[in-house]
Protein backbone atom coordinates (compact mmCIF):
# COMPACT_ATOMS: atom_id res chain seq x y z
CA UNK A 1 0.00 0.00 0.00
CA UNK A 2 1.67 3.75 -0.93
CA UNK A 3 2.01 5.80 1.98
CA UNK A 4 1.83 9.69 2.17
CA UNK A 5 1.88 12.38 4.33
CA UNK A 6 -1.79 12.70 4.09
CA UNK A 7 -2.52 8.86 5.00
CA UNK A 8 -0.55 8.52 7.78
CA UNK A 9 -1.82 7.01 10.69
CA UNK A 10 -3.59 9.41 13.29
CA UNK A 11 -0.71 9.05 16.23
CA UNK A 12 2.54 10.25 13.44
CA UNK A 13 0.52 12.84 11.60
CA UNK A 14 -0.23 14.17 15.39
CA UNK A 15 3.49 14.02 16.61
CA UNK A 16 4.92 14.95 13.07
CA UNK A 17 2.17 18.00 13.38
CA UNK A 18 3.01 18.98 16.65
CA UNK A 19 6.73 18.99 16.47
CA UNK A 20 6.27 21.29 13.45
CA UNK A 21 2.67 22.69 12.71
CA UNK A 22 3.96 25.35 10.00
CA UNK A 23 5.66 22.62 8.19
CA UNK A 24 5.14 22.37 4.57
CA UNK A 25 3.89 18.70 2.99
CA UNK A 26 7.67 18.25 1.71
CA UNK A 27 9.75 18.35 4.56
CA UNK A 28 11.00 15.38 6.12
CA UNK A 29 11.93 12.54 3.65
CA UNK A 30 9.28 10.20 4.28
CA UNK A 31 11.04 6.91 3.04
CA UNK A 32 13.67 7.47 5.34
CA UNK A 33 11.99 8.28 8.43
CA UNK A 34 10.16 5.54 7.87
CA UNK A 35 13.39 3.24 7.60
CA UNK A 36 14.88 5.03 10.60
CA UNK A 37 11.51 4.30 12.44
CA UNK A 38 11.59 0.57 11.49
CA UNK A 39 15.30 0.14 12.80
CA UNK A 40 14.68 1.64 16.18
CA UNK A 41 12.19 -0.39 16.53
CA UNK A 42 14.08 -3.67 15.92
CA UNK A 43 15.99 -2.28 18.43
CA UNK A 44 13.89 -1.80 20.88
CA UNK A 45 13.75 1.81 21.18
CA UNK A 46 10.63 3.54 22.02
CA UNK A 47 9.06 5.89 19.76
CA UNK A 48 10.06 9.66 20.81
CA UNK A 49 6.71 11.10 22.08
CA UNK A 50 7.88 13.10 24.71
CA UNK A 51 10.47 14.81 22.71
CA UNK A 52 12.41 17.78 24.50
CA UNK A 53 12.43 19.75 21.56
CA UNK A 54 11.26 23.50 22.48
CA UNK A 55 9.06 23.36 19.03
CA UNK A 56 7.73 20.10 20.16
CA UNK A 57 6.28 21.82 23.35
CA UNK A 58 2.23 21.28 22.73
CA UNK A 59 0.92 24.86 22.08
CA UNK A 60 -1.97 24.50 24.13
CA UNK A 61 -3.21 26.88 26.86
CA UNK A 62 -4.94 25.98 29.57
CA UNK A 63 -7.05 28.35 31.18
CA UNK A 64 -8.01 28.56 34.84
CA UNK A 65 -11.29 30.82 36.05
CA UNK A 66 -11.46 31.39 39.68
CA UNK A 67 -14.85 29.49 40.95
CA UNK A 68 -18.32 30.97 42.02
CA UNK A 69 -19.05 31.26 46.15
CA UNK A 70 -20.05 27.44 46.65
CA UNK A 71 -18.10 25.92 43.75
CA UNK A 72 -14.90 24.87 42.93
CA UNK A 73 -12.85 22.80 40.09
CA UNK A 74 -12.64 19.78 40.79
CA UNK A 75 -9.85 19.01 38.59
CA UNK A 76 -7.01 21.14 38.67
CA UNK A 77 -4.17 22.34 35.54
CA UNK A 78 -1.59 19.71 36.40
CA UNK A 79 -3.88 16.94 36.10
CA UNK A 80 -4.95 17.52 32.82
CA UNK A 81 -1.80 17.60 31.86
CA UNK A 82 -0.73 14.81 33.26
CA UNK A 83 -4.26 13.07 31.57
CA UNK A 84 -3.00 14.76 28.22
CA UNK A 85 0.83 13.47 28.28
CA UNK A 86 -0.50 9.33 29.27
CA UNK A 87 -3.25 9.69 26.17
CA UNK A 88 -0.14 10.84 23.79
CA UNK A 89 -0.38 13.17 20.93
CA UNK A 90 -3.11 12.00 19.67
CA UNK A 91 -5.22 14.00 21.93
CA UNK A 92 -3.06 17.03 22.34
CA UNK A 93 -2.96 17.46 18.38
CA UNK A 94 -4.77 20.20 17.22
CA UNK A 95 -6.19 20.90 21.27
CA UNK A 96 -5.85 25.12 21.28
CA UNK A 97 -7.55 25.51 24.91
CA UNK A 98 -8.77 23.50 28.11
CA UNK A 99 -10.46 26.11 30.16
CA UNK A 100 -11.82 25.41 33.92
CA UNK A 101 -14.92 27.78 33.23
CA UNK A 102 -17.24 28.92 35.40
CA UNK A 103 -20.94 27.16 35.14
CA UNK A 104 -22.99 28.25 32.13
CA UNK A 105 -26.15 29.98 33.32
CA UNK A 106 -28.23 29.69 30.25
CA UNK A 107 -31.96 28.98 29.93
CA UNK A 108 -31.45 25.16 28.56
CA UNK A 109 -29.43 24.32 32.01
CA UNK A 110 -31.46 26.02 35.01
CA UNK A 111 -29.41 24.14 37.37
CA UNK A 112 -25.56 25.36 37.00
CA UNK A 113 -23.56 21.80 38.24
CA UNK A 114 -25.47 19.64 35.69
CA UNK A 115 -23.12 20.61 33.12
CA UNK A 116 -19.98 19.06 33.62
CA UNK A 117 -18.30 19.49 30.30
CA UNK A 118 -18.45 21.29 26.89
CA UNK A 119 -16.64 20.63 23.71
CA UNK A 120 -16.20 23.88 21.23
CA UNK A 121 -14.47 22.65 17.67
CA UNK A 122 -12.51 23.75 16.99
CA UNK A 123 -10.01 22.62 19.56
CA UNK A 124 -11.73 24.07 22.76
CA UNK A 125 -12.38 21.71 25.96
CA UNK A 126 -14.40 23.55 28.86
CA UNK A 127 -14.79 21.94 32.11
CA UNK A 128 -16.96 23.27 34.55
CA UNK A 129 -17.09 24.53 38.16
CA UNK A 130 -18.68 22.27 40.21
CA UNK A 131 -21.03 22.90 43.67
CA UNK A 132 -19.06 21.23 46.56
CA UNK A 133 -20.26 18.00 47.76
CA UNK A 134 -23.00 16.32 48.19
CA UNK A 135 -25.24 17.35 45.45
CA UNK A 136 -29.50 17.41 46.11
CA UNK A 137 -30.06 17.24 42.48
CA UNK A 138 -34.16 18.34 41.87
CA UNK A 139 -35.77 14.93 40.54
CA UNK A 140 -34.75 11.47 39.90
CA UNK A 141 -32.05 10.42 38.31
CA UNK A 142 -32.11 7.56 35.10
CA UNK A 143 -30.39 4.64 35.85
CA UNK A 144 -27.91 5.63 33.13
CA UNK A 145 -26.75 7.84 34.89
CA UNK A 146 -26.63 6.63 38.53
CA UNK A 147 -24.77 3.72 37.05
CA UNK A 148 -22.07 6.17 35.75
CA UNK A 149 -22.51 7.89 38.72
CA UNK A 150 -21.57 4.93 40.77
CA UNK A 151 -18.94 3.74 38.39
CA UNK A 152 -17.17 6.55 39.30
CA UNK A 153 -17.01 5.99 42.90
CA UNK A 154 -20.29 8.67 43.47
CA UNK A 155 -22.69 7.57 46.51
CA UNK A 156 -26.73 7.87 45.09
CA UNK A 157 -29.58 7.69 46.69
CA UNK A 158 -32.71 8.50 44.95
CA UNK A 159 -35.48 10.14 47.40
CA UNK A 160 -38.37 9.11 46.12
CA UNK A 161 -40.95 10.31 48.78
CA UNK A 162 -39.30 13.78 48.11
CA UNK A 163 -38.83 13.72 44.46
CA UNK A 164 -35.33 14.14 44.90
CA UNK A 165 -31.69 12.52 44.19
CA UNK A 166 -28.63 12.46 46.89
CA UNK A 167 -25.40 12.98 45.24
CA UNK A 168 -22.19 12.01 47.44
CA UNK A 169 -18.64 12.08 46.02
CA UNK A 170 -16.46 10.79 48.73
CA UNK A 171 -12.70 11.30 48.98
CA UNK A 172 -11.34 12.11 45.12
CA UNK A 173 -14.15 10.66 43.30
CA UNK A 174 -15.87 13.86 41.61
CA UNK A 175 -12.29 14.92 40.56
CA UNK A 176 -11.11 11.24 39.07
CA UNK A 177 -14.89 11.54 37.73
CA UNK A 178 -13.98 14.93 36.07
CA UNK A 179 -10.75 13.78 34.72
CA UNK A 180 -11.33 10.39 33.70
CA UNK A 181 -14.75 10.48 32.46
CA UNK A 182 -16.30 14.12 31.29
CA UNK A 183 -12.51 15.32 30.35
CA UNK A 184 -11.53 12.58 28.32
CA UNK A 185 -15.02 12.18 26.89
CA UNK A 186 -14.46 16.25 25.44
CA UNK A 187 -11.06 14.79 24.18
CA UNK A 188 -13.13 12.05 22.38
CA UNK A 189 -15.01 14.42 20.41
CA UNK A 190 -11.84 16.39 19.59
CA UNK A 191 -10.11 13.73 18.05
CA UNK A 192 -13.02 12.79 15.99
CA UNK A 193 -13.77 16.15 15.04
CA UNK A 194 -10.32 17.42 14.44
CA UNK A 195 -9.03 14.14 12.60
CA UNK A 196 -11.91 14.22 9.97
CA UNK A 197 -10.22 17.58 8.52
CA UNK A 198 -13.24 19.74 8.75
CA UNK A 199 -12.70 21.39 11.90
CA UNK A 200 -15.76 23.38 12.08
CA UNK A 201 -18.56 22.09 10.55
CA UNK A 202 -20.35 19.19 11.65
CA UNK A 203 -19.35 16.03 10.44
CA UNK A 204 -21.07 13.53 12.36
CA UNK A 205 -24.25 12.92 13.72
CA UNK A 206 -24.61 14.29 17.33
CA UNK A 207 -25.72 10.68 18.29
CA UNK A 208 -22.62 8.95 16.49
CA UNK A 209 -20.58 11.83 17.94
CA UNK A 210 -21.53 10.94 21.35
CA UNK A 211 -20.97 7.48 20.47
CA UNK A 212 -17.62 8.16 19.58
CA UNK A 213 -16.96 10.02 22.63
CA UNK A 214 -17.72 7.50 24.84
CA UNK A 215 -15.99 4.78 23.25
CA UNK A 216 -12.75 6.99 22.97
CA UNK A 217 -13.59 6.83 27.49
CA UNK A 218 -13.60 3.27 27.30
CA UNK A 219 -10.63 2.74 25.27
CA UNK A 220 -8.43 5.61 27.09
CA UNK A 221 -9.71 4.82 30.36
CA UNK A 222 -7.50 1.74 31.23
CA UNK A 223 -4.18 3.74 29.97
CA UNK A 224 -5.26 6.48 32.40
CA UNK A 225 -5.69 4.27 35.45
CA UNK A 226 -2.33 2.52 34.32
CA UNK A 227 -0.47 5.75 33.92
CA UNK A 228 -1.84 6.60 38.49
CA UNK A 229 -3.81 8.78 37.19
CA UNK A 230 -6.56 7.50 39.05
CA UNK A 231 -4.27 8.41 42.84
CA UNK B 1 -35.29 44.36 -42.06
CA UNK B 2 -32.25 46.06 -42.48
CA UNK B 3 -31.30 48.57 -40.48
CA UNK B 4 -28.63 51.13 -40.34
CA UNK B 5 -28.54 51.60 -36.33
CA UNK B 6 -26.71 49.66 -34.40
CA UNK B 7 -28.40 49.14 -31.81
CA UNK B 8 -31.75 47.32 -31.71
CA UNK B 9 -34.61 47.14 -29.42
CA UNK B 10 -36.75 44.12 -28.92
CA UNK B 11 -39.83 43.77 -26.82
CA UNK B 12 -40.62 40.20 -26.52
CA UNK B 13 -44.66 39.41 -26.55
CA UNK B 14 -45.36 43.27 -25.79
CA UNK B 15 -49.22 43.49 -25.58
CA UNK B 16 -49.65 46.98 -24.53
CA UNK B 17 -49.51 49.10 -27.72
CA UNK B 18 -48.93 52.25 -25.95
CA UNK B 19 -46.05 50.79 -24.69
CA UNK B 20 -45.02 49.63 -27.76
CA UNK B 21 -45.41 53.30 -29.25
CA UNK B 22 -43.47 54.41 -26.37
CA UNK B 23 -40.98 51.63 -26.81
CA UNK B 24 -40.33 53.02 -30.19
CA UNK B 25 -39.56 56.27 -29.08
CA UNK B 26 -36.88 55.85 -26.62
CA UNK B 27 -35.65 53.62 -29.37
CA UNK B 28 -35.72 56.70 -31.33
CA UNK B 29 -34.13 58.83 -28.08
CA UNK B 30 -30.73 56.61 -28.92
CA UNK B 31 -31.21 56.54 -32.82
CA UNK B 32 -31.67 52.78 -32.23
CA UNK B 33 -34.21 50.77 -34.32
CA UNK B 34 -36.94 48.86 -32.75
CA UNK B 35 -38.72 45.60 -33.41
CA UNK B 36 -41.35 43.26 -31.50
CA UNK B 37 -42.00 39.56 -31.34
CA UNK B 38 -45.59 39.89 -31.65
CA UNK B 39 -47.09 37.03 -30.08
CA UNK B 40 -49.86 38.74 -27.49
CA UNK B 41 -51.54 39.89 -30.54
CA UNK B 42 -49.95 43.94 -30.39
CA UNK B 43 -50.93 44.26 -34.27
CA UNK B 44 -54.50 43.42 -33.76
CA UNK B 45 -54.62 46.16 -31.01
CA UNK B 46 -53.87 48.56 -33.33
CA UNK B 47 -56.60 51.44 -33.92
CA UNK B 48 -57.35 51.56 -29.88
CA UNK B 49 -56.89 55.13 -28.82
CA UNK B 50 -53.61 54.82 -27.20
CA UNK B 51 -51.82 52.85 -30.32
CA UNK B 52 -51.01 54.24 -33.44
CA UNK B 53 -51.86 53.43 -37.10
CA UNK B 54 -49.00 51.79 -37.95
CA UNK B 55 -47.77 48.17 -38.04
CA UNK B 56 -45.02 47.35 -35.13
CA UNK B 57 -42.15 45.71 -37.66
CA UNK B 58 -41.64 41.91 -36.23
CA UNK B 59 -38.74 39.89 -35.88
CA UNK B 60 -37.97 36.62 -34.94
CA UNK B 61 -35.31 35.19 -33.28
CA UNK B 62 -33.08 34.09 -35.96
CA UNK B 63 -33.57 37.45 -37.58
CA UNK B 64 -32.31 38.79 -34.32
CA UNK B 65 -29.14 36.63 -34.56
CA UNK B 66 -28.05 37.15 -38.00
CA UNK B 67 -28.28 41.04 -37.10
CA UNK B 68 -26.67 41.20 -34.39
CA UNK B 69 -24.05 38.90 -32.83
CA UNK B 70 -24.36 40.32 -29.35
CA UNK B 71 -27.64 40.00 -27.81
CA UNK B 72 -28.60 41.16 -24.24
CA UNK B 73 -31.46 40.04 -22.23
CA UNK B 74 -32.57 42.60 -19.80
CA UNK B 75 -34.80 41.09 -16.93
CA UNK B 76 -34.52 40.01 -13.87
CA UNK B 77 -33.28 36.78 -14.83
CA UNK B 78 -31.10 34.58 -12.56
CA UNK B 79 -27.22 35.44 -12.51
CA UNK B 80 -28.47 38.73 -14.11
CA UNK B 81 -25.50 41.28 -14.03
CA UNK B 82 -26.00 44.53 -13.43
CA UNK B 83 -26.20 46.84 -15.92
CA UNK B 84 -24.66 50.27 -14.65
CA UNK B 85 -21.15 49.70 -15.43
CA UNK B 86 -21.37 46.97 -18.30
CA UNK B 87 -20.13 47.61 -21.60
CA UNK B 88 -21.74 46.51 -24.21
CA UNK B 89 -19.57 47.81 -27.80
CA UNK B 90 -21.10 49.26 -30.66
CA UNK B 91 -23.31 46.88 -31.88
CA UNK B 92 -25.80 45.00 -29.94
CA UNK B 93 -29.10 43.81 -29.28
CA UNK B 94 -31.24 44.16 -26.36
CA UNK B 95 -34.24 42.12 -25.47
CA UNK B 96 -37.13 42.97 -23.21
CA UNK B 97 -39.74 40.86 -22.08
CA UNK B 98 -43.56 41.00 -21.85
CA UNK B 99 -44.88 43.17 -19.08
CA UNK B 100 -46.04 40.68 -16.70
CA UNK B 101 -44.17 37.56 -17.76
CA UNK B 102 -41.13 38.94 -18.89
CA UNK B 103 -39.10 37.61 -21.27
CA UNK B 104 -39.76 33.93 -23.44
CA UNK B 105 -37.58 31.60 -22.69
CA UNK B 106 -36.96 30.97 -26.06
CA UNK B 107 -35.66 34.77 -26.27
CA UNK B 108 -33.73 34.22 -22.69
CA UNK B 109 -31.94 31.51 -24.11
CA UNK B 110 -30.68 33.64 -27.31
CA UNK B 111 -29.00 35.84 -25.04
CA UNK B 112 -25.27 36.31 -24.68
CA UNK B 113 -25.53 38.62 -21.83
CA UNK B 114 -27.67 39.00 -19.22
CA UNK B 115 -28.10 42.54 -17.31
CA UNK B 116 -30.97 43.67 -15.20
CA UNK B 117 -31.00 47.13 -13.25
CA UNK B 118 -30.65 46.77 -9.35
CA UNK B 119 -34.24 47.64 -7.66
CA UNK B 120 -33.70 48.92 -4.27
CA UNK B 121 -37.35 48.34 -3.28
CA UNK B 122 -38.49 44.91 -2.65
CA UNK B 123 -42.46 45.40 -3.43
CA UNK B 124 -41.76 47.04 -6.75
CA UNK B 125 -39.13 44.93 -8.33
CA UNK B 126 -39.48 45.98 -11.70
CA UNK B 127 -40.06 49.20 -14.24
CA UNK B 128 -42.58 49.94 -16.78
CA UNK B 129 -41.14 48.30 -19.81
CA UNK B 130 -40.73 51.22 -22.13
CA UNK B 131 -39.21 52.76 -19.26
CA UNK B 132 -36.53 50.17 -18.46
CA UNK B 133 -35.85 50.04 -22.22
CA UNK B 134 -34.83 53.79 -21.81
CA UNK B 135 -32.68 53.31 -19.29
CA UNK B 136 -31.16 50.16 -20.78
CA UNK B 137 -30.58 51.79 -23.84
CA UNK B 138 -29.22 55.05 -22.18
CA UNK B 139 -26.48 52.70 -20.00
CA UNK B 140 -25.40 50.89 -23.48
CA UNK B 141 -25.36 53.35 -25.62
CA UNK B 142 -24.56 56.92 -23.84
CA UNK B 143 -20.89 57.70 -21.83
CA UNK B 144 -19.55 54.56 -19.88
CA UNK B 145 -20.46 54.98 -16.39
CA UNK B 146 -18.86 53.08 -13.31
CA UNK B 147 -20.76 50.41 -11.16
CA UNK B 148 -23.30 50.87 -8.68
CA UNK B 149 -21.72 52.18 -5.50
CA UNK B 150 -21.75 50.44 -2.32
CA UNK B 151 -22.38 52.98 1.09
CA UNK B 152 -23.09 51.81 4.52
CA UNK B 153 -25.80 54.29 4.89
CA UNK B 154 -27.65 54.97 1.43
CA UNK B 155 -30.25 56.36 2.76
CA UNK B 156 -28.39 59.53 3.94
CA UNK B 157 -27.36 59.89 0.38
CA UNK B 158 -30.82 60.31 -1.46
CA UNK B 159 -31.76 63.22 -2.68
CA UNK B 160 -35.30 64.93 -1.81
CA UNK B 161 -37.52 64.39 -5.51
CA UNK B 162 -39.58 66.88 -6.75
CA UNK B 163 -41.70 65.96 -9.87
CA UNK B 164 -43.18 69.10 -11.61
CA UNK B 165 -46.04 69.22 -13.52
CA UNK B 166 -46.17 66.54 -15.62
CA UNK B 167 -49.28 66.24 -18.38
CA UNK B 168 -50.28 62.88 -18.59
CA UNK B 169 -51.13 60.58 -15.50
CA UNK B 170 -50.00 57.40 -17.01
CA UNK B 171 -46.41 58.96 -17.06
CA UNK B 172 -46.62 60.32 -13.75
CA UNK B 173 -48.13 56.73 -12.61
CA UNK B 174 -45.10 54.96 -14.47
CA UNK B 175 -42.91 57.12 -12.64
CA UNK B 176 -43.92 57.10 -9.39
CA UNK B 177 -43.23 53.63 -10.02
CA UNK B 178 -39.90 53.87 -10.93
CA UNK B 179 -39.81 56.35 -7.85
CA UNK B 180 -40.38 53.65 -5.65
CA UNK B 181 -38.65 50.74 -7.50
CA UNK B 182 -35.19 53.00 -6.94
CA UNK B 183 -35.84 53.47 -3.56
CA UNK B 184 -37.46 56.63 -2.98
CA UNK B 185 -39.72 56.29 -0.17
CA UNK B 186 -41.64 59.78 -0.28
CA UNK B 187 -41.52 62.18 -3.38
CA UNK B 188 -43.21 65.83 -4.18
CA UNK B 189 -45.33 66.49 -6.64
CA UNK B 190 -46.60 70.06 -7.80
CA UNK B 191 -49.28 69.04 -9.70
CA UNK B 192 -49.98 71.79 -12.12
CA UNK B 193 -51.82 69.82 -15.04
CA UNK B 194 -54.09 68.05 -11.74
CA UNK B 195 -53.57 64.69 -13.83
CA UNK B 196 -53.09 62.95 -9.52
CA UNK B 197 -55.00 64.60 -7.06
CA UNK B 198 -57.96 66.25 -7.54
CA UNK B 199 -58.25 64.44 -11.06
CA UNK B 200 -61.56 62.69 -12.78
CA UNK B 201 -62.10 59.23 -11.46
CA UNK B 202 -60.98 57.35 -14.71
CA UNK B 203 -57.78 59.39 -15.11
CA UNK B 204 -57.25 58.55 -11.38
CA UNK B 205 -57.41 54.59 -11.68
CA UNK B 206 -55.70 54.87 -14.93
CA UNK B 207 -52.56 56.83 -13.00
CA UNK B 208 -52.81 54.87 -10.05
CA UNK B 209 -52.85 51.33 -11.58
CA UNK B 210 -49.52 52.80 -13.86
CA UNK B 211 -47.93 53.87 -10.57
CA UNK B 212 -49.00 49.97 -9.01
CA UNK B 213 -50.18 51.78 -6.24
CA UNK B 214 -51.28 48.45 -4.41
CA UNK B 215 -48.11 47.87 -3.67
CA UNK B 216 -46.60 50.32 -3.71
CA UNK B 217 -45.91 52.64 -0.48
CA UNK B 218 -44.27 55.69 -1.79
CA UNK B 219 -45.66 58.44 0.15
CA UNK B 220 -46.57 61.22 -2.35
CA UNK B 221 -46.79 64.96 -0.80
CA UNK B 222 -48.50 67.42 -2.88
CA UNK B 223 -47.19 70.92 -3.32
CA UNK B 224 -49.29 73.82 -4.32
CA UNK B 225 -48.19 75.17 -7.52
CA UNK B 226 -46.17 78.10 -7.44
CA UNK B 227 -44.52 77.20 -3.83
CA UNK B 228 -41.33 78.60 -2.78
CA UNK B 229 -38.65 76.40 -1.05
CA UNK B 230 -35.09 76.79 0.38
CA UNK B 231 -32.99 74.20 -0.52
CA UNK B 232 -29.81 74.78 -0.36
CA UNK B 233 -28.73 72.35 -3.66
CA UNK B 234 -31.58 72.32 -6.48
CA UNK B 235 -30.71 70.53 -9.57
CA UNK B 236 -33.07 70.15 -12.54
CA UNK B 237 -32.81 67.27 -14.95
CA UNK B 238 -33.72 67.90 -18.51
CA UNK B 239 -33.42 66.32 -21.59
CA UNK B 240 -32.19 69.87 -23.58
CA UNK B 241 -28.65 70.69 -23.25
CA UNK B 242 -28.29 72.57 -20.29
CA UNK B 243 -25.52 72.21 -17.46
CA UNK B 244 -23.51 69.10 -16.96
CA UNK B 245 -24.57 65.67 -18.05
CA UNK B 246 -26.24 64.16 -16.30
CA UNK B 247 -23.18 61.23 -14.92
CA UNK B 248 -21.21 64.22 -13.82
CA UNK B 249 -23.61 65.21 -11.43
CA UNK B 250 -23.03 64.76 -7.93
CA UNK B 251 -26.40 63.45 -6.52
CA UNK B 252 -25.71 61.59 -3.78
CA UNK B 253 -25.47 65.10 -1.12
CA UNK B 254 -28.34 63.43 0.89
CA UNK B 255 -31.97 65.55 1.77
CA UNK B 256 -30.48 69.28 1.67
CA UNK B 257 -30.51 68.44 -2.08
CA UNK B 258 -34.03 68.48 -4.50
CA UNK B 259 -33.79 66.91 -7.54
CA UNK B 260 -36.55 68.75 -9.22
CA UNK B 261 -37.99 66.17 -12.70
CA UNK B 262 -39.90 68.98 -14.54
CA UNK B 263 -42.50 67.52 -17.66
CA UNK B 264 -40.26 68.59 -20.24
CA UNK B 265 -43.52 68.80 -23.21
CA UNK B 266 -44.53 71.58 -21.69
CA UNK B 267 -42.40 73.65 -19.30
CA UNK B 268 -39.45 75.37 -20.94
CA UNK B 269 -36.81 74.86 -18.31
CA UNK B 270 -34.60 77.88 -19.89
CA UNK B 271 -37.57 80.43 -18.91
CA UNK B 272 -39.40 78.66 -15.91
CA UNK B 273 -38.20 80.17 -12.38
CA UNK B 274 -36.09 78.20 -10.08
CA UNK B 275 -35.14 80.42 -7.39
CA UNK B 276 -38.18 79.59 -6.10
CA UNK B 277 -36.71 76.32 -5.06
CA UNK B 278 -33.56 77.51 -3.42
CA UNK B 279 -30.40 79.43 -3.55
CA UNK B 280 -27.63 76.90 -5.89
CA UNK B 281 -29.74 76.09 -8.69
CA UNK B 282 -27.67 73.77 -10.87
CA UNK B 283 -29.03 71.69 -14.45
CA UNK B 284 -27.94 68.07 -15.32
CA UNK B 285 -28.88 67.29 -18.82
CA UNK B 286 -29.11 63.24 -20.33
CA UNK B 287 -26.55 62.36 -22.41
CA UNK B 288 -28.75 61.74 -26.00
CA UNK B 289 -27.18 61.35 -29.10
CA UNK B 290 -30.10 62.63 -30.82
CA UNK B 291 -31.73 66.07 -30.06
CA UNK B 292 -35.37 65.85 -31.87
CA UNK B 293 -37.25 62.68 -30.38
CA UNK B 294 -41.10 62.10 -28.99
CA UNK B 295 -40.80 63.29 -25.61
CA UNK B 296 -42.03 61.08 -22.98
CA UNK B 297 -41.82 62.13 -19.10
CA UNK B 298 -41.56 58.49 -17.92
CA UNK B 299 -38.84 57.66 -19.90
CA UNK B 300 -36.49 60.63 -19.13
CA UNK B 301 -37.58 60.36 -15.30
CA UNK B 302 -36.65 56.88 -15.40
CA UNK B 303 -33.12 57.55 -16.77
CA UNK B 304 -32.52 60.64 -14.08
CA UNK B 305 -33.84 58.14 -11.33
CA UNK B 306 -31.75 55.09 -12.50
CA UNK B 307 -28.59 57.52 -12.31
CA UNK B 308 -29.39 59.00 -8.96
CA UNK B 309 -29.69 55.41 -7.87
CA UNK B 310 -26.60 54.21 -9.37
CA UNK B 311 -24.94 57.17 -7.48
CA UNK B 312 -26.82 56.76 -3.82
CA UNK B 313 -25.71 53.27 -3.93
CA UNK B 314 -26.81 50.32 -1.77
CA UNK B 315 -25.52 48.26 0.93
CA UNK B 316 -22.92 46.08 1.11
CA UNK B 317 -23.78 42.44 0.47
CA UNK B 318 -24.05 40.58 3.54
CA UNK B 319 -21.40 37.95 3.32
CA UNK B 320 -24.13 34.65 4.53
CA UNK B 321 -23.39 33.62 8.34
CA UNK B 322 -20.96 30.80 8.57
CA UNK B 323 -22.63 27.25 10.15
CA UNK B 324 -21.85 27.70 14.17
CA UNK B 325 -18.98 25.48 15.20
CA UNK B 326 -21.08 22.41 16.81
CA UNK B 327 -20.60 22.36 20.31
CA UNK B 328 -21.06 18.88 22.69
CA UNK B 329 -22.15 19.34 25.81
CA UNK B 330 -21.48 16.62 28.67
CA UNK B 331 -24.36 17.39 30.96
CA UNK B 332 -27.18 15.44 33.35
CA UNK B 333 -29.34 16.94 30.87
CA UNK B 334 -33.00 15.94 31.70
CA UNK B 335 -32.93 14.55 34.86
CA UNK B 336 -36.43 14.81 36.57
CA UNK B 337 -38.69 12.43 36.00
CA UNK B 338 -41.86 11.71 36.85
CA UNK B 339 -42.85 10.67 40.54
CA UNK B 340 -43.20 6.95 40.98
CA UNK B 341 -44.31 4.96 43.44
CA UNK B 342 -42.23 2.35 44.62
CA UNK B 343 -44.13 -1.34 45.10
CA UNK B 344 -42.48 -4.33 46.34
CA UNK B 345 -42.89 -7.30 43.82
CA UNK B 346 -44.58 -9.32 46.19
CA UNK B 347 -47.36 -6.80 46.64
CA UNK B 348 -47.92 -6.46 42.92
CA UNK B 349 -48.22 -10.36 42.05
CA UNK B 350 -50.58 -9.88 44.82
CA UNK B 351 -52.63 -7.08 43.22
Amino acid sequence: MSRSKHTDPKRIRALRRIRGPRDKRNVGDLSLRRKIGLRRKNFGAELALQRSDPRGQPRLRIVVHSPGTGFHHPADKGELLELLNSIGTIGQYGLRCVELARSPATATTPIPMLVFGRYCAPGQIILFEQRLPPWRIPGMLKGGLVRRFQRAGAIVKLLADVNATLVDWPGNTLRRFMVEDVFLHELGHHVLQHYKGKRSVRIARTRDHEAFALRFVKKHSSIVKGNGIEN
Amino acid sequence: LKTDAAALLVGDGIENPANAVTMTHAAAMFGASCRFRDTKGLNRNIGEPTSTEQPFNSITGSEIQALQSRIIAFDNLAGARDLYGFHAGPNFAVLVGNERRGLSHEFASLATDRLQVPMISRRINCLNVAAASAVALYYLCSPRVGPMATRKDPRSRRPELLLLGAADHFELGSTIRSAAGFGWERAFIEDSERVWFGCERGMRAEGRAAARRARNEILLVPCPVGSVYSYPRVIVVTHQKIGVPLHRTNFAVGASQVVIIPDGSHIDVTSHDWSRFGGDVKFAHLSLPTAEFPYHYRLVAAIALAEISRQVGRPAARAPAAPRPPIYDYSLGKIAEGVGELVALKDLMNF
